[in-house]
């Protein structure tokens, strides 16, 4: 066997797939991966620190630009933290209505991903555009709704903002009603195809057991086979209510996690559609009442304690910690991102396979580097 | 042409020397043409596959937006990298570009035929095999990691997918019997203008064309073969440092390279600009060019499609694509082209007297029984290395919905 | 390998449908009720401006993009209803993240994120909005001011009483 000489390339800053500023020092063998080191924190925006600063309630502004795929889910977990630690009750209707926001980001979210996973494999943009179709649509939901495209700024603590009308209950059962057919086209598009099965079989296995060692979650450990979903493991807000699946993979290659994604799209269609069922007859108001006038200033005043609370983001557990000393800011703020601790097990999926296979492993895991940085 | 010269000048050598200039001007300009023409294509049909529009701002449907590109890409700074190697650097655009003009020389655009040379095929495949040589160059002159990565796969491609390329290609000129380009043409001409008579009609030309196809793709670094520039994972390989004029001239020949092969799979399998009165004087010469663009830019439209659809290959299953399925395919093809050849042309007293054994002798019969044939050995060949190939389930995929 | 031809059919199927795209400077597409873009500050029907000049906006920007300085109205010719009045009222278009949490903190409902979204500038400086640029016409006021703002027959207080 020949030996030859190994090389270091920088895969970034500045480089069109790595979702963001990130880099990737790959030491490589030819095309192998020998050794992989992400490098971050070129996104880094002082996210905790800022939240030490602020008030509660303007907070819940920069929960929206971690992961700016999901704000509504971020909102939730933030809000969730807040209500937990002031110990604010949220009426049924504020739960379904962010039940059914939460739910629409992870299809955006999970539309938005496979379209950029298969840009990263090199499909020229077709399910990057379909995925963004719908994205569009989820968006313009989001808009009716909340004002706000992207940044949503939806969720209250106690509630929402504003109620869904009847107007808007339509065009989200509007979407529900087109939805199956995009995921269709989507699937025809790509699921069977060669190509996309060559390259993403067997690559980028990341097994059960180191799975778990790494503590990743989401799509990434339900690909590795372990049922790990919190909204299963621990329910929150109203999720015990519905009847949904957990899909899990067999190998945990990035084609499983492909196939999760996929499936979890159709699960969270499922509660959405029993969501919108039930909406109707939940009781109390979009927000608790008590509330809704310290919702609108900035005076809320947290009694002295802490709280931890964790939603199921898209991308994994993302967990809210809030140390409080009575202040109108939190004392202590901490966020435990998805994104940055499923990126620690990219060595591991990455070492023995090639320089394309790290970009496709690297949108196998779905990161947002305004999550990772912070 | 060059009578008309000589009318002109009334010397001989000075009427040569302008036509074949006159040609070449014709053919560059032609070609630059067709290219715009072909990234205007590329762009809006894509767009409108992806439920977009694409293009759509400058000119009508977009239409001058390569005009309004050129102008850009031409005025921009030329940098080169401070650690390049500048003559390199320099000469890499050039040779590439080069190469990919010269092969035009013998491609007729229907029935103009710029040079007819008695081994066209053979000098289409050799002049473009240079280009390789231009794609190390700029790899390794840019001091860039990518670019030398790009280079390296660039390389790699070329030189694999040039076997089966020109493998298949040995079959149309066993067929024909000719290498010149102008011969395999007249082969698909038909008098009654019978598109059947074409060689993608014939099991063997069938098989010939796919494998020709799917190696050009991969000359041509087309998606699903385009590794050598791979956006996601090089930036732009090879091209990576490339920047004004210099890159212009890089994407300039990448779409005449994708031209030419659209070009040439036209004029070998689609019979070039036969059609319906092409042979008609003057008239038909216009009919034939018009045929030979509307195959060669359909052949363009069929790229555009898979680009929009596939995904890439990575380098490795790359190779094995091509050595693996293309090769053993265009080997069984020689074979039975040689199987077609011996039944149709060879009676009884040659010692391949199937045809009059079977109790039908007569050329229609003939054909028959060789079309069945090499149907039967093409088809099998095809599954067979298609299940050889099909990557082996290790594990059954599901994503298995469980209720926790 | 055949399983191509299903991508294939499907982009087929998308090459003869009704492009999505919207074509921006000529098709505006209509935002929705709730959108939050430029901010407008408010009237009421008969003119007056609705703002105090109390920097309870400023005070509730997560982004610091509000800048007021409030004046005291002369009673004689008043600006708005209230005691003061925003002499200056600026609003950096830059750092603004269009969040409302101004429009919440209003009391007197005199700023509203309107359905403005076309925003760009060609330097720094025209990003900040001044009050000439928000303030809306005078025709376009509604609504009355509630009784409590109806102060203007009372001088404006007498000015703090207290030790230096």
């Amino acid at each position: 066997m020949l030996k030859t000489e190994e090389l270091q390339i920088n895969i970034g800053p500045q480089h069109p797939s790595t979702h963001g500023v990130f880099r990737l020092m790959a030491t490589v063998d030819g095309e192998t991966v020998v050794h992989l080191e992400p490098v971050f924190g070129y996104l880094h925006r002082n996210h905790e620190q800022l939240g030490e600063i602020w008030t509660y309630l303007q907070t819940i502004t920069i929960t929206d630009r971690l992961d700016y795929f999901n704000s509504m889910i971020n909102e939730h977990g933030y809000c969730m933290t807040v209500e937990k630690l002031a110990s604010i009750e949220v009426p049924e209707r504020a739960e379904y209505i962010r039940v059914i926001m939460s739910e629409l980001s992870r299809i955006l979210n999970h539309a938005a991903a496979i379209g950029f996973w298969l840009q990263d494999m090199g499909s020229w943009g077709t399910t990057l555009m379909f995925g963004f179709r719908q994205r569009e649509m989820i968006m313009d939901i989001f808009e009716s709704v909340g004002g706000s495209r992207m940044m949503c700024n939806y969720m209250r603590f106690g509630g929402v903002a504003r109620d869904l009308t009847p107007n808007l209950v339509e065009q989200i059962n509007l979407f529900l009603e087109g939805f199956p057919q995009f995921i269709d086209d989507f699937e025809r598009l790509m699921m069977e195809n060669e190509i996309l099965l060559a390259r993403s079989r067997n690559v980028g296995v990341l097994p059960k057991e180191l799975a778990a060692a790494y503590s990743v979650t989401g799509p990434v450990i339900r690909g590795s086979g372990i049922p790990y979903d919190i909204r299963r493991a621990e329910p929150y807000s109203i999720y015990d209510r519905f009847a949904f699946d957990i899909p899990v993979g067999s190998v945990g290659d990035v084609y499983d996690r492909f196939l999760v994604r996929m499936e979890e799209m159709r699960q969270s269609h499922r509660i959405l559609r029993q969501a919108m069922e039930q909406l109707p007859q939940a009781s109390g108001s979009y927000i608790n009442q008590a509330y809704k006038a310290a919702s609108k200033q900035q005076g809320l005043r947290l009694p002295a304690g802490e709280a931890y609370c964790r939603v199921e983001s898209p991308k994994g557990e993302l967990g809210y910690y809030i140390v409080s000393n009575g202040g109108n800011s939190a004392y202590r703020y901490g966020i435990r991102a998805p994104s940055l601790i499923n990126l620690t097990a990219l060595n591991d999926m990455c070492r023995g396979y090639t320089v394309a296979d790290i970009v496709v492993i690297l949108g196998s895991i779905d990161i947002v580097m305004g999550e990772v940085d912070r | 042409m060059r009578a008309m010269w000589e009318f002109f000048f009334g010397v001989g050598w000075l009427a040569t020397l302008t036509s074949y200039l006159t040609i070449t001007t014709a053919i560059l300009v032609a070609g630059s043409l067709v290219m715009m023409l072909l990234t205007w294509i590329e762009r809006r049909g894509l767009g409108y596959m992806q439920d977009r529009k694409g293009p759509n701002r400058v000119g009508p449907f977009g239409l001058f937006q390569p005009i309004a590109e050129a102008i850009k890409t031409i005025t921009k700074e030329d940098i080169t990298p401070t650690d390049a190697d500048r003559w390199v650097h320099f000469l890499a655009p050039v040779v590439i570009l080069a190469s990919t003009v010269a092969a035009f020389a013998v491609i007729p655009w229907g029935n103009l035929i710029p040079v007819d040379i008695n081994v066209g095929v053979l000098y289409i495949v050799a002049v473009s095999a240079v280009h390789t040589v231009g794609i190390l160059m700029a790899g390794w002159a840019s001091n860039n990691k990518f670019a030398l990565l790009g280079g390296m796969r660039g390389v790699a491609q070329a030189i694999s997918y040039e076997i089966p390329q020109v493998l298949s290609l040995v079959s149309i000129v066993m067929l024909v019997g000719s290498m010149s380009v102008v011969d395999v043409i007249q082969n698909q001409m038909d008098p009654y203008g019978n598109i059947l008579s074409w060689h993608i009609f014939t099991p063997v030309g069938l098989l010939s064309f796919i494998v020709f196809w799917i190696a050009s793709l991969a000359e041509g670094e087309r998606p699903p073969f385009d590794n050598p520039e791979a956006e996601s994972e090089l930036v732009a390989g090879y091209m990576t440092e490339y920047g004004g004029m210099k890159f212009a001239v890089l994407f300039l020949a990448n779409y005449l390279t994708n031209f030419a092969i659209c070009a040439v799979t036209a004029g070998v399998f689609l019979g070039g600009g036969n059609g319906p009165g092409s042979d008609i004087p003057i008239l038909g010469t216009l009919l034939s060019v018009f045929y030979f663009l509307a195959k060669s830019l359909g052949l363009f439209f069929v790229m555009v499609w898979i680009r929009g659809v596939v995904p890439r290959l990575r380098i490795d299953e790359l190779m094995h694509f091509a050595w693996k399925f293309l090769l053993p395919l265009a080997l069984v093809n020689i074979f039975s082209t040689s199987l077609w050849i011996a039944i149709i042309r060879w009676g009884a007293e040659q010692g391949m007297g199937i045809a009059e054994a079977l109790g039908a002798p007569g050329s229609i019969a003939r054909i028959a029984v060789a079309w069945v044939v090499t149907a039967i050995i093409n088809v099998v060949a095809f599954f067979l290395v298609a299940r050889l190939n099909a990557t082996r389930g290790v594990t059954t995929y599901q994503a298995t919905p469980t209720a926790v | 390998m055949f399983d191509l031809i299903k991508g294939l059919r499907t982009t087929a199927k998308y090459l003869f449908t009704k492009p999505v795209t919207i074509s921006y400077p000529e098709v505006k597409r209509p935002v929705r009720e709730r959108f939050r873009g430029k901010h407008e500050l408010k009237r009421y029907a008969d003119g007056k401006e609705r703002c105090i000049g109390c920097s309870l906006c400023a005070a509730a920007c997560p982004a610091d993009a509000i800048y007021v300085e409030p004046a005291e109205n002369n009673p004689q010719n008043p600006v708005g209803y209230g005691e003061r009045y925003a002499a200056k009222y600026e609003i950096n278009m830059i750092r603004c993240i269009y969040c409302g949490y101004c429009e919440d903190a209003c009391p007197t409902n005199a700023i509203v994120l309107e359905h403005q979204y076309e925003l760009s500038f060609y330097d720094r400086k025209a990003a900040v909005f001044t009050k000439e640029i928000l303030l809306q016409p005078v025709d376009k006021g509604w609504g009355e001011p509630p009784p409590i703002l109806q102060n203007l027959n009372r001088p404006p207080n007498p000015p703090a009483q207290m030790e230096l």
